[in-house]
């Protein structure tokens, strides 16, 4: 391994060999099962995060975090949430290792990263339905960044809940048109969330709402087959 | 980004009437903008725009426009112009505007639109239907976002480049009550119908077995065998193209034309190769005549080759098989006529892919005639019209969304089993792996930003 690990280091980039990436992948796919050599290459993959390795090698590296990653690997990755290259590929591990240290590091980057980095973490945590940032989703939801502020919406929606369903309520009246599809269609899938955790009064209270007059009528549409549906599956 | 108050069918329909009240039809509304001569009144088309109008998208696209009562009014590319003037948004617009210009009265016609973003075309609220034939890792995104921007769907196969995104698209599809029409056009043919129903029916007997034949030995196959470990360096990016639209949601690598049209395809953050390729067809049809078209196997096992090096990585080789709850096992291989055989206790079908020729033993089953009281799967006049009768009766097509994500859910889950070296038990309810944290990792699609589902 040492070998291939030192070519990635300070040799791969693109339109040469993968033979070391592939070599590599085929070690990790062989020591499915056995924890003792994951933690080895773990600390060998974070390693070249930490050189000089070009982008190239180090989105590889960011690739097999993203299934063999741990918790150990959180506090690398994470340091790359705020680096205008690299935040995507650190998301593409994150996103994918389970557990709350992942949250608390996306949530902890979230006021220092700007621009695409900063929607990339708010789609993650929505992705994540991680509901500790539901507060601070809600804030970017009133972001006169559009982009953010859809990007925020959608992340709420997805992570479901009261509180989630509070906060999209709250910023109904102030989001721009361009915000509106977006936060429709994050209510309704709020909504389909509490359904399928067994909250109907309040999945049944959002649906109401968006059949009012003025909701697009596909939004209403939507909305009243949320409300059937929330009824047969009792 | 244009912004249009009126569909075109209010405006139209406010048109035509504020004619009629001030002058009567006949002095400036000609019959057949109303439906006369066999023509088909603006008010009753479906509006369509085309997104992703390379090779397959300019197919689909001449497919609709054929059809009296579609009216193409916008088309959208992230290449402006290529394969010299054969593909790309600029071509498409000339050729949608020559077919409706060879028909109108004055000889010309202008009202096809050139996007190269597929958010401006969407944002249309004319639109009522849209192709996606975009690079497989772009279908999720777009389709999602057409759902949600109220408009049908013709998606090509496979639906999806994940199982994630499949599945965002048929949940989305399903909230907004869209129509979707998966491209698996096998299912139109007639004589699969016949042969599926045969099966479904019982004249083979009890099914047992279906042997796939998935043969990768087309001549673009051979091309990327020849070319098995060859890196392709960077090279300039054309004026034309968008490359890091083109790329997406995808982790970003400096462009190549080796990796961009066509051959996308053997790359797997764009592309699953042939299985699927053309195994979003095979398969597809396993499905039907295994009557499992919404559900899937519970165990999945695969092995394959692919290059250890160079710029594709797809699997070149490949053997698999798949057990469902009804105990039928699929199995399949990278050779023979390209198909696939049913098996029973009293016989066996064979449908030819494409086309749909089929063989059969005893030969006699292709002259039964499938009764009254039985099976019946019902025919479908041909691929697109089927999608366009199904945008007006509401009806599913016979490829609809959930048809496209579980037979696209085979394929990801044999190419991941190849990927990971280790057979799945699968459970088609929860769509997960049982058992198995660590695969289960890559049914998260991870998006580079801004794009999410």
């Amino acid at each position: 391994m040492e070998q291939q690990i030192e070519a990635l280091k300070t040799t791969y980039d693109w339109g040469q060999s993968r033979v070391p990436l592939t070599e590599l992948s085929d070690h990790i796919r062989a020591s499915f099962g056995n924890e003792t050599e994951l933690k080895n290459i773990r600390t060998a993959l974070l390693s070249v995060l930490d050189s000089d390795a070009k982008y190239a090698a180090k989105q590889y590296v960011c690739r097999e975090l993203s299934i063999i990653g741990n918790d150990d690997c959180v506090p690398a990755l994470a340091k790359l949430l705020t680096d205008e290259k690299l935040s995507d590929m650190a998301r593409y591990a994150l996103e994918r290792i389970p557990g709350p240290a992942v949250d608390k590091a996306l949530l902890a980057a979230l006021p220092r990263a700007e621009g695409k980095a900063k929607i990339g973490i708010v789609n993650t945590l929505g992705n994540r339905a991680c509901r500790d940032a539901v507060s601070e989703t809600a804030k970017l939801a009133r972001s006169s960044d559009e982009a953010l502020a859809c990007a925020a919406v959608s992340a709420l929606g997805k992570m479901g809940g009261a509180e989630a369903a509070n906060a999209l309520a709250q910023v109904a009246d102030g989001v721009s048109e361009k915000v509106k599809p977006a936060l429709y269609d994050a209510r309704l899938t709020c909504a389909d969330r509490m359904v399928a955790e067994g909250d109907r009064a309040g999945a049944r209270k959002i649906y109401q709402s968006l059949t009012a007059t003025g909701v697009p009528q596909l939004v209403r549409t939507a909305a009243l087959r949320g409300m059937r549906d929330a009824v047969s599956s009792r | 980004m244009k912004k249009h108050t009126y569909s075109r069918r209010q405006f139209l329909g406010r048109a035509a009437g504020a004619s009629v009240a001030a002058v009567g039809v006949p002095y400036l509304i000609p019959a057949s903008a109303l439906g006369g001569q066999g023509n088909v009144a603006p008010s009753a088309r479906i509006v369509m725009g085309c997104i992703g109008v390379g090779g397959q998208g300019t197919y689909n696209m001449n497919a609709f426009l054929r059809n009296a009562d579609v009216q193409v009014v916008a088309v959208c590319d992230v290449d402006r112009d290529y394969k010299d003037g054969g593909a790309g948004r600029e071509p498409a617009k000339r050729l949608v505007e020559a077919y409706y210009g060879s028909n109108a009265p004055s000889g010309g016609y202008k009202g096809c639109e050139a996007y190269a973003d597929f958010r401006d075309l969407l944002a249309r609220d004319d639109i009522d239907a849209v192709t996606v034939c975009t690079p497989d890792h772009w279908h999720g995104v777009i389709s999602v976002a057409a759902a949600k921007a109220g408009k049908d769907i013709y998606c090509e196969k496979p639906l999806a480049n994940s199982i994630p995104e499949s599945k965002a698209i048929r949940d989305t599809v399903k909230k907004y009550a869209r129509v979707l029409q998966t491209g698996s056009h096998e299912r139109s043919n007639d004589s699969v119908r016949f042969a599926c129903e045969l099966i479904r029916n019982g004249r083979i007997g009890k099914l047992h077995t279906i042997r796939v034949n998935l043969p990768s030995s087309d001549p673009h196959h051979l091309e990327i065998a020849k070319l098995a470990g060859t890196s392709f360096p960077p090279m300039p990016v054309p004026a034309s193209l968008d490359w890091e639209m083109w790329q997406g949601h995808t982790p970003w690598r400096p462009y190549t034309e080796r990796a961009c049209h066509f051959w996308w395809r053997f790359i797997l953050d764009y592309g699953g190769g042939e299985m699927t390729d053309r195994g979003a067809h095979i398969i597809d049809l396993a499905q039907l005549g295994n009557n499992t078209d919404d559900t899937g196997p519970v165990e999945l096992s695969a092995q394959g080759w692919r290059p250890a090096t160079g710029l594709y990585d797809t699997f070149l080789k490949y053997s698999f098989e798949c057990t469902y709850t009804n105990g039928v096992k699929m199995v399949g291989r990278d050779d023979g006529d390209r198909g696939l055989k049913f098996e029973g206790t009293d016989g066996w079908i064979f449908i030819h892919i494409h086309g749909g020729r089929l063989e059969a033993s005893p030969e006699s089953l292709l002259k039964e005639v499938i009764g009254p009281d039985e099976i019946h799967l019902g025919r479908s006049p041909e691929h697109h019209r089927n999608f366009l009768d199904a945008v007006k009766t509401r009806q599913d097509p016979v490829a609809p969304a959930e048809v496209g994500h579980r037979t696209a859910t085979i394929c990801h889950l044999l190419n991941l089993a190849m990927i990971t070296g280790r057979g799945f038990k699968w459970d088609p309810l929860k769509e997960e792996i049982v058992g198995d944290p660590e695969a289960n990792r890559w049914l998260i699609q991870p998006m580079h930003s801004p794009w999410h589902l």
